[in-house]
């Protein structure tokens, strides 16, 4: 196990230093997600199998654990159980596995995020500062977001317009609470892709293009008459309230 | 096949009771007859004696009595000079025979039997011409005497016995189809995407338990085979990917931006591929063991999902949908994804105004999807549907996806350029 330093601190979890402790058992990943990590300014331990990274984890107490779920003493989602029984720290999981039960698995264990890899430090990167300011925060996530007329319940997996409720598909759900989590964001078509669709690589606009048709028509608005959904051409897409609704 | 099984019983049955039953009916009936001609033997007794000692009208006195007296027997006594008593007088050869001869005789008749008995009224010596002759006619038993409700009470016995033999045959049957059929119901199950169930104790016949038996064993055997695949994607999906995350992350690190760009091309074609392998490794556990789809639906429904899209844009969607088809072997994911690589390509690669149409037609053995745009068209000398190719430039993989989908289930993708002036798609998928 080693243990590096990056630069100094730019903002608790805005962007700037955190500690974070990799489980990882693939030599040439760890090194590099490390230097990556460290380069964009955390303080990064990391270790090659769970149980050292557990041992690790309970002894040097990091802001975040990366834990890889394929390790090669104990199952990472086994390591993720033991930890939870210690300590609440913040874990993303770092996995080749994007099988719904192993996402959910993971989730279900007590992750608070998932990554599949291929990804690159950049992307882990952002995942780390979003764990941490939900956790800086003190929360998970909130209950219900409101948007105008427009309420999100985020643990019911419901959605009203004007107290009426919304039938979303699974699909439409995520997408409506990415983007009700940033009111007002423009966000990119290729961000809804490694959201929503968890595809960092490859993917098609149009497939987020068509889920968004479908939410303009279940929010009574289409694209040439927009209430909540509006098309930045060539950037992305933002929620907003309609004017007068606040 | 419970019901080939009570067919056939009762093909069975129903022969050995007519066997059985129509002897004993004319059984019957005979005896019923034999025993009219031994009552008609007597009565012949009685009449001879008083046809010898009684003249023609005691005689007739007589004879109507009996005849009054039984509806069943005709007595006539015809002398030889021509006259007669009772119905029916008149001589035939029968009589002649009998009176010429002296000798008795019994006949079959139509409707009956006859008894003919020549009278001697003058001893040994007595000629033809000085002999009478009794007749007694004895009619067949009907369906209106014993014999009637003879043949009435063998009716029920054969019905009774023929609706219980089927009663019993049906109660066993039913113990060979019942766990039969659970058997078959439980083995389809496995076209269903999942776990398979354990196969709850079957009760039955010991063949039908053994093959119980030996269904389950398989089934043992398939959720290992198919954990084992399971295993081996997961292994696979991560010996491929880690790799490629090292390779992420090295390029990453590198410094020249045009460098690092053209590598990150690279390695998101790689990347393509390497989904596409995880993808097609993972088929199994995605279909199930038996994929059937209605593709018609499946299709039709994913067709109707872009056309919100069309209509934000502005662009004609013309669809032309069969309502119904046949079951395919092809997944829903694959069907669904076959739908999405064609309109995905037609959205990304023409203007927002270019109309597209869609038409959707099945038979009894296959489905065509044919996908036509306004568009430019397919560039000139593109194998668009060659494994690795794509008019997109971005996966590479494209069109394969709906070549694999169309060649696994026995069809085939061209392109060709549509009357609308663009691209056009033809996709075959078959029954077989």
């Amino acid at each position: 196990m080693d243990k590096a330093s990056g630069g100094a601190p730019l903002g608790r979890y805005g962007r700037g230093v955190a500690e974070v402790l990799i489980i990882e058992d693939d030599d040439r990943i760890r090194p590099l997600l490390v230097r990556g990590l460290r380069e964009l300014g955390h303080t990064v331990t990391s270790a090659p199998t769970g149980m050292t990274g557990l041992q690790l984890a309970v002894d040097s107490s990091p802001d975040l654990v990366v834990l890889d779920l394929g390790l090669p003493d104990v199952d990472g989602t086994q390591v993720l159980s033991m930890l939870r029984a210690v300590s609440t720290v913040p874990v993303i999981i770092a996995s080749a596995r994007d099988d719904d039960p192993s996402l959910v698995g993971a989730l279900d264990s007590g992750a608070d995020d998932y990554v599949v890899k291929p990804f690159t430090s950049a992307q882990l990167d952002a995942r780390v500062r979003a764990v941490l300011r939900r956790a800086a925060t003190g929360r998970e996530r909130p209950a219900t977001l409101t948007v105008g007329g427009l309420t999100v319940d985020l643990a019911g997996r419901r959605v009203h317009l004007d107290g009426q409720e919304v039938e979303l598909t699974p699909r439409e759900f995520d997408l409506l609470a990415h983007l009700a989590e940033r009111p007002g964001e423009v966000v990119t078509k290729r961000d809804l892709l490694v959201e929503v669709w968890r595809q960092p690589w490859g993917g098609s606009d149009k497939t987020v293009d068509v889920h968004l048709s479908w939410l303009r028509r279940k929010l009574g608005e289409t694209a040439a008459t927009p209430r909540y959904l509006t098309t930045v051409r060539g950037v992305g897409v933002r929620l907003t309230a309609p004017d007068g609704d606040t | 096949m419970r019901r080939s099984l009570l067919v056939t019983a009762a093909a069975a049955i129903s022969m050995v009771l007519l066997a059985m039953l129509v002897p004993m009916a004319i059984l019957v009936r005979s005896y019923a007859l034999e025993d009219r001609l031994a009552r008609a033997a007597l009565e012949v007794q009685a009449v001879e004696t008083v046809v010898s000692g009684q003249d023609m009208g005691a005689v007739a006195v007589y004879v109507d009595r009996l005849n009054d007296a039984d509806g069943h027997t005709q007595v006539t006594v015809l002398y030889p000079d021509g006259d007669g008593v009772g119905p029916q007088p008149g001589e035939d050869a029968r009589v002649l025979d009998a009176r010429n001869t002296g000798r008795a005789r019994v006949d079959d008749v139509a409707g009956g039997s006859q008894i003919l008995v020549p009278v001697s009224r003058g001893g040994s010596s007595a000629l033809p011409a000085q002999t009478p002759v009794i007749r007694v006619v004895v009619d067949e038993p009907g369906l209106t005497s014993a014999v009637g409700v003879a043949w009435g009470l063998l009716a029920v016995l054969g019905l009774t016995l023929l609706a219980g033999s089927l009663v019993v045959v049906d109660r066993l049957g039913r113990s060979f189809v019942q766990p039969i059929r659970r058997l078959a119901e439980h083995t389809q199950s496995f076209e269903r995407p999942g776990a398979v169930t354990p196969l709850a104790a079957v009760e039955g016949p010991p063949e039908v338990q053994e093959l119980a038996g030996a269904v389950a064993r398989l089934v043992g055997r398939i959720e290992l085979l198919l954990a084992r695949e399971r295993e081996s994607v997961a292994d696979l999906s991560h010996r491929l990917r880690t790799p490629v995350t090292a390779l992420r992350l090295r390029v990453e690190a590198v410094a020249d931006p045009d460098l690092r760009d053209r590598l990150g091309s690279d390695l998101d074609a790689l990347q393509a591929t390497v989904d596409e392998i995880v993808r097609e490794a993972r088929r199994s556990e995605r279909e199930g063991l038996d994929p059937r789809t209605d593709a018609v639906a499946v299709l039709a429904d994913r067709v109707r999902h872009w056309a919100p899209l069309a209509e934000d844009q502005g662009r004609p969607y013309d669809v032309d949908l069969a309502a119904r088809g046949p079951l395919l072997r092809v997944s829903r994911a694959d069907l669904e994804a076959l739908v999405d690589v064609l309109l995905d390509n037609v959205f990304s690669h023409t203007a927002d105004t270019d109309a597209v149409r869609i038409t959707l037609t099945a038979s009894d053995d296959r489905v065509d999807l044919v996908v036509e745009d306004a568009g430019p068209g397919l560039p000139a000398g593109l194998d668009a549907i060659g494994r690795g190719a794509s008019g997109a430039g971005s996966t590479g993989l494209g069109l394969s996806i709906a070549v694999r989908t169309a060649e696994d289930s026995g069809g085939e993708v061209t392109t060709g350029r549509s009357d609308m002036g663009g691209a056009r798609v033809a996709v075959t998928l078959r029954t077989a």
